[in-house]
């Protein structure tokens, strides 16, 4: 069920903003967190994808759970506690991912 | 450092109304919490709703607004986006602001830092894909984001209220899988009478499992054996029904199990806490003024044991009153004045609880699973087996399995773990949950960075 659409925007004015996500622009609303954009744009793993380590995606969607930090430009953060902004760069946190990106 | 006569920790219901109260009577009142605007999880963004979204989500929601609008008229100063992370006895509080840490000093404090919703650990429960229901409904009410085809998996008023929601929404669930069975229904029928003064309460829940039907949402009452189907991601839901098993496929689920007291700053202050077994949870001891074992801090609404929305309200005037009385803003007359016909109202708002709590009682494989494979800890990827073979050598409770399981030590502190491993414990060397006890938590109880933590010593150097 990796690619059927899991969550919709309700509102039907067009996505404003943009931000990127590992480098890949997406299209955001003002006034959504960064967790809700992600998952509006069928991102449901926001750790661990495409490692050994199971992917794992937000739980909570109220800062309790941790399970949805993510970089954003760069500062680790609570997805769901944080509004989008255009041309905010958000990108995984793997420390894995990252040494694999240094290492390669 | 600044000094105020009263913090309160958390604008929903119950803080907000505790705020107001102290503020009308002339107390000067800081009130912090995490999220932009004021409403806590349960009037969430409520002032930033058009009139569809407000509409959908229901006039019990749309209540909130009242008391936002309040607060931003009154004399309360309202600290957004403020995460508090440590609170000492002393009534000092450290916040952290915009990545600055600061610290007030408060006369008293109330605690209304609400509910969390019970863990619901069963096989696959981490995939993305499987998220908590409260999760979802926030999702909607705080970003206008709408889960399609999910399956509702659990017990408790709340589900059919999110169902009930995504109906409306034009997303109806695939399916309502409850795990309350016969058995709870019958457990609970003695408790009806005393209910029934609640009335508004069960008219509410009438009408939404007639809207479900008639829409035509699938509900299967008295499951079991949930397992989250899929590799990396949820692709199904397979369960027990009437003896035989089922699946559903499916891309997302929203399991619940009812809430429970946010206990991570009242566990931090060392407050005393009890087991209540008819909540399942442990909750802090509080006097009928909401007065906690330690004399500054109160604590009022889901915190000190779930209540509701209305309640919590009423829970954080009543508190209110009793700050200002110690802080002589009024007398005693004044204060039992008004007090009594709040105890009023909240007797009315309890009268149901009792019934709901034993009707939605989650069932034991829901708080421990049966699975030895099942993760408990979420953070640390603790499995059920591991935490049954320490339980049954010589482990002698939940703080010693933190330090040879790592279970509890990753980053939600306990938060979606602690019950499960304290239940764990409990049924397995049979000592009462008293006994067992819960997660000494510490400060800080929210992640900060060491820049917080050194933007502190600096605020203090230019002091």
């Amino acid at each position: 069920m990796k690619n059927a659409l899991h969550f919709k925007r309700l509102s039907s004015d067009d996505p404003c903003l943009q931000i990127t996500w590992n480098g890949k622009p997406l299209d955001a609303v003002a006034g959504e967190t960064v967790a809700a954009c992600l998952l509006a744009n069928s991102v449901l793993a926001f750790q661990g994808e495409d490692l050994s380590d199971p992917p794992r995606g937000p739980f909570c969607m109220m800062g309790a759970c941790y399970t949805c930090r993510v970089l954003v430009n760069g500062v680790e953060q609570q997805a769901c506690m944080v509004e989008v902004k255009q041309d905010m760069h958000v990108s995984c946190v793997d420390p894995e991912k990252e040494i694999l990106h240094a290492g390669s | 450092m600044r000094e105020v006569d009263l913090a309160v920790l958390g604008a929903g219901p119950a803080g907000m109304r505790a705020a107001l109260t102290a503020a009308n009577s002339g107390a000067k009142v800081v009130l912090l919490d995490e999220q932009q605007v004021a409403g806590g999880q349960i009037y969430r963004e409520v002032n930033r709703q058009g009139v569809g979204r407000g509409a959908l989500l229901g006039r019990d929601y749309t209540h909130g607004l009242t008391w936002v609008k309040e607060v931003a008229a009154s004399n309360v100063e309202h600290l957004a986006e403020a995460t508090g992370w440590q609170i000492e006895n002393s009534g000092e509080i450290t916040f952290s602001r915009g990545g600055q840490a600061q610290q007030i000093a408060a006369k008293r404090i109330v605690l209304a830092t609400g509910a969390l919703e019970r863990a619901f650990p069963f096989p696959g429960w981490t995939m993305p894909g499987v998220i908590s229901a409260g999760a979802a409904q926030i999702l909607l009410k705080g970003s206008g984001i709408v889960p399609q085809k999910a399956v509702l998996v659990g017990s408790g008023p709340l589900l059919y209220l999110i169902a009930v929601q995504l109906l409306a929404a034009g997303s109806p669930p695939l399916a309502i899988l409850e795990t309350q069975s016969f058995e709870s229904y019958l457990r609970s029928a003695r408790l009806f009478p005393a209910a029934l003064k609640g009335w508004r309460y069960f008219v509410k829940g009438t009408q939404m499992l007639l809207n479900l039907k008639r829409a035509g949402v699938t509900r299967y009452t008295g499951v079991s054996e949930i397992a989250a189907v899929g590799e990396k991601y949820v692709e199904g839901i397979r369960f027990q029904f009437r003896g035989q098993k089922k699946q559903l496929a499916c891309g997302l689920i929203l399991g619940h199990q009812g809430v429970v007291p946010n206990v991570q700053f009242s566990r931090a202050l060392g407050l005393e806490h009890g087991w209540n077994d008819l909540q399942r949870s442990f909750t802090p001891r509080t006097d009928h003024w909401g007065r906690s074992s330690e004399e500054r801090v109160f604590i009022a609404g889901d915190g000190a044991g779930i209540v509701g929305a209305r309640a919590s309200a009423l829970q954080g005037e009543i508190c209110a009153l009793q700050v200002l009385h110690d802080l002589s803003f009024i007398n005693t007359a004044q204060r039992d004045n008004t007090a009594e016909s709040r105890r009023k109202e909240l007797a009315v708002e309890l009268a149901p609880r009792a019934l709901l709590d034993a009707l939605y009682r989650p069932p034991d494989w829901a708080v421990v699973p049966v699975c030895d494979d099942t993760i408990i800890c979420r953070c640390e990827r603790v499995k059920t087996g591991d935490l049954r073979n320490l339980a049954a050598g010589a482990c002698v409770g939940p703080n010693q399995a933190k330090a040879l399981s790592r279970a509890g030590m990753g980053s939600c502190q306990g938060r979606y773990c602690g019950l499960s491993v304290s239940e764990l414990f409990s049924k397995t060397n049979g000592r009462s949950l008293a006994e067992v006890g819960y997660y000494r938590l510490r400060s800080p109880v929210k992640g900060i960075t060491l820049g917080e933590l050194a933007s502190l010593a600096v605020g203090e150097a230019l002091e």
